[in-house]
């Protein structure tokens, strides 16, 4: 370390005037406060509600807007910490009240909550951020449907401190739904500013400039390159960040980062693939944190379309042939939670995701092809996508090594990442595709809404049974202390073990790698980096 | 000299219709990718209707040639639209990322020519010797070695074990901050701003990466300066000066080099162009920012503004490079003159 010290001395000397967004680390000669994270994918936008935003652009968002509530922590059984859908926290909100038909909730602001600029953060804000979700259309809109929220008629100021959101029907996802990263709250004053007859929303403007009041500001953002966080002093409705300024640096090669890490160069990075979670462990140098993603699955899709995947006893056969075991410890390196093997046809739990009724059994799987009428197999193409060769490339050679046993040929076909959403989501045109959705709101009834309801975008299989969509929509909005709830929930549960129009092939972790230093990292449904709980000693 | 003039014009108005062609085919080609940017683009959960939102948003409901004459209107105000995939201008990102893609490049170069040159003048005049068995080893390495494995094998040894180069993320070391942009070549841009220490840190990111790209380029200069070196050792007009008793430095220098020049050169046109596209590998691997790194995350992502971008901004470059070793060629030959 010589020569950064060197280095570093040498910079505060001579480059002072240059060095103006790392001051700290110039004057102290020391990396104290300031943590580097690395990341192979580049951010496009400061603004999650504008058209074409990527999902490494939420992390921003995350971090630098408020929400009405957020989810709470909890830690799990190996000392992770993760985030509990359970547990729904004061914001920007420090109360809310539901009325009495639970078709309104409303909301008192807390008056501790200022934007950066030093104005208090009011009912008007609220509003036009939320006006401005479900009118800019795209998947800000799509989630804030999700909550039952849809028109800006919904969203009432009763006064400047007090807000309120009436919605058509009671639901249980629209509070949840209001903890996401969607509905973060932007200075509606300093927007309008910047708002023309053409751009009325600002899209614009907060592109680049963020106008926020959450726990760090961006304090530079050089496209494709890095951005930084900035801590925000001032923040007083949640506990103030540790770290003072977090830099983000993109580096697009896996074996790079991992280089900087081991370096000591970068202090953490996230998306760590199952291998080098698997390798870290093992040497011991580096700290590995992760959780199983909720509500997320890796499966096989067979698409109901398509001959034979029509006839239920060829996708149970199928279920029965594929090699579970190896694919979480060849493909997966072991970093995911079991979805087969389970011992009984009928969950005995609501949990979800939870193992199907299905194990590694040739025997088995070839009866069940024979009774289908498909004796000496068939010829089918097996689809993946390339911008997820991490886990799929090896997940599919094991699939059609396996389904070889049983008679079936198959035929690997890589798509492409530009072209996989159109061809497995909006075409639905795969026979048999390896997919992965995770939902947002922890609920088995929201997951199968989006993945097993007829014409919804992630139900790639095109699978339809009446009973299934009757299930859904009467649980979507049902709470679950409703005495129904449960039974129908199984129910549900119990037609998807049955029909495997998807096959789990587990639950995937989401891992991050970090100095031993460094702790506090929280394990997040988006997938996305929460930097005001980490700490750096 | 009025025949150079001449010929030299000539060149300039024959790059026109390759520009006009390459407006027109950068525009079919981006819309013959495969992917749907508004379905990439519309988000995780997007539906049916967002879909078509931001199909509206982006011109993309609209009938190809109606969307080729609006790219040519803005063409002609040089706008070369949005890139969606990183959300800048896709003339910003060209102009900072084209400069850190160019200094790489021609510092590569440089580090190629240095050896290279040397090393195929020295195998041409003793073919058979050990330097010329050396030269063939290098030069089937350098070809044969894909850039990316040079570049990570260089950072693993460099960087990983010995630790004395600096960590390979860009331009700079992450405590510096670029330096004031005036032409985008940090190097020179710190020169400019009397910054020593920020020129330091830039020309030490510069090493392993321009090595590794050096090592790609050193294979085409070397065999071709060998080749015509030996052609024109073997010619009358060496033998004629050998005969005449000139000193060996000036026979290798004025009559065999110069006569070689026409030949290296037009291959270093050559090479300095394949070298823009070998960069992708070496950017990806060294985090650069480059223009190469930007084409590959934007034809992933269907970004046709950005790739059509990038395929003007190369196939211009391209352009000009030949344009200029053209001129160049036409002023150093010397049979151009002769019918003056």
């Amino acid at each position: 370390m010589e020569r950064r010290d060197f280095m570093r001395v040498a910079a505060a000397a001579s480059v002072l005037p240059f060095l103006r967004y790392l001051p700290t680390e110039a004057h102290a000669a020391s990396r104290d406060g300031v943590l580097v994270i690395v990341s192979g994918h580049t951010i496009n936008s400061l603004d999650l509600h504008r058209q074409g935003t990527n999902r490494p652009s939420y992390e921003v968002t995350v971090n630098i807007y408020d929400r009405l509530v957020r989810f709470g922590l909890k830690t799990l059984a190996d000392g992770t910490i993760s985030y509990d859908s359970t547990k729904i926290e004061p914001q920007i909100a420090k109360s809310w009240e539901f009325s009495e038909d639970r078709k309104s909730i409303t909301f008192k602001i807390d008056e501790r909550a200022k934007f950066w600029d030093g104005t208090p953060v009011t009912a008007h804000d609220v509003k036009w951020s939320f006006d401005r979700a479900v009118s800019l259309g795209g998947f800000p809109t799509v989630q804030m449907k999700a909550g039952s929220m849809s028109d800006p008629k919904q969203f009432v100021v009763v006064d400047d401190m007090t807000f309120r959101i009436d919605t058509l029907i009671a639901s249980k996802l629209t509070l949840p739904d209001l903890a996401v990263p969607i509905p973060f709250i932007i200075n509606s004053k300093v927007a309008k500013q910047h708002a023309t007859a053409k751009d009325p929303w600002a899209t614009e403007y907060l592109h680049k400039t963020p106008a926020g009041s959450g726990p760090y500001k961006i304090a530079r953002w050089d496209a494709g390159q890095q951005y930084v966080y900035e801590r925000n002093d001032d923040y007083e409705v949640g506990t103030k960040p540790a770290i003072k300024r977090v830099i983000v640096r993109e580096v697009p090669s896996a074996s790079t980062r991992r280089a900087l890490l081991e370096r000591k160069d970068a202090d953490l990075y996230t998306d760590v693939p199952p291998k080098d979670v698997k390798e870290f462990k093992e040497q011991g140098k580096i700290k590995v944190s992760g959780a199983p993603v909720d509500n997320c699955l890796h499966v096989l899709g067979l698409n109901v379309k398509y001959k034979p995947f029509d006839n239920k006893k060829v996708r149970q056969a199928i279920a029965y042939a594929l090699p579970y075991k190896e694919i979480l410890s060849s493909g997966a390196y072991g970093r995911g939670e079991v979805m087969f093997g389970a011992k009984e046809t009928k969950p005995s739990t609501i949990k979800w995701p939870q193992p199907f009724p299905y194990d590694t059994n040739i025997e088995k799987a070839k009866k069940l092809l024979e009774e289908a009428g498909f004796k000496d197999g068939f010829e089918t193409t097996l689809s993946y996508n390339l911008g997820m060769a991490d886990w799929e490339e090896p997940t599919a050679l094991l699939i059609q090594e396996a389904l070889k046993k049983i008679g079936i040929k198959v035929k690997l076909d890589k798509i492409p990442g530009a072209n996989w959403r159109t061809a497995a989501l909006v075409e639905k045109r795969l026979p048999m595709h390896l997919e992965n959705f995770g939902g947002w709101l922890n609920y088995p009834d929201y997951y199968f809404f989006w993945a097993y309801q007829y014409g919804h975008l992630f139900n790639s299989s095109n699978y339809k049974n009446e009973e299934m969509e009757t299930l859904v929509e009467k649980t979507l909005h049902m709470e679950v202390n409703n005495p129904e709830y449960e039974k129908l929930i199984k129910q549900m549960i119990e037609i998807a073990f049955e029909d495997v129009p998807r096959i789990p092939l587990y639950q995937p972790y989401l891992d991050a790698a970090m100095q031993k230093n460094v702790d506090g990292y929280s394990s997040w449904f988006h997938r996305q980096l929460d930097c005001s709980t980490l700490t750096k000693s | 000299m009025k025949t150079k003039i001449g010929q030299i014009v000539n060149r300039l108005l024959q790059a026109i219709p390759s520009i006009i062609g390459i407006v027109i085919i950068s525009f079919l080609l981006t819309r013959s990718l495969p992917g749907d940017p508004a379905v990439y683009f519309a988000g995780a959960m997007a539906d049916e209707e967002s879909i078509q939102q931001v199909r509206v948003a982006l011109g993309l409901d609209k009938g190809l040639i109606e969307q080729f004459f609006i790219y040519i209107q803005n063409l002609t105000q040089g706008n070369l639209g949005l890139s969606l995939n990183t959300g800048v201008s896709v003339l910003e990102e060209i102009t900072t990322r084209l400069p850190a893609s160019l200094e790489l490049t021609f510092i590569g170069l440089g580090f190629a020519i240095l050896v290279a040159i040397p090393l195929g003048i020295l195998s041409a005049t003793k073919p058979g010797s050990f330097i010329d068995h050396f030269t063939r080893v290098l030069v089937t390495m350098g070809v044969s070695l894909p850039t990316f494995f040079t570049g990570l094998f260089l950072i693993y040894v460099f960087y990983f074990l010995l630790g004395v180069a600096p960590s390979p993320i860009g331009r700079l070391d992450i405590i510096y901050l670029s330096p004031p942009h005036v032409t985008g070549f940090y190097t020179i841009d710190s020169l400019l701003a009397n910054d020593m220490e920020t020129f330091m840190a830039s020309v030490k990111q510069l090493i392993l990466p321009s090595i590794t790209l050096g090592i790609f380029a050193l294979a085409p200069i070397a065999r071709m300066t060998r080749a015509s070196m030996i052609n024109a050792l073997s010619s009358d007009y060496v033998r004629t000066a050998k005969a005449n008793g000139l000193p060996q430095g000036m026979i290798l220098v004025t009559y065999a080099l110069r006569n070689s020049l026409l030949s290296i050169l037009t291959t270093l046109g050559m090479v300095f162009s394949f070298l823009l596209g070998a960069n992708v590998l070496v950017e990806k691997v060294f985090s650069w920012p480059g223009i190469g790194s930007f084409a590959i995350e934007a034809l992933v992502a269907s970004d046709y503004a950005a790739v059509q971008g990038f395929v003007l901004t190369m196939a211009m470059l391209f352009v000009v490079v030949n344009l200029i070793i053209d001129i160049v060629l036409t002023l150093i030959d010397p049979r151009v003159s002769i019918d003056n």
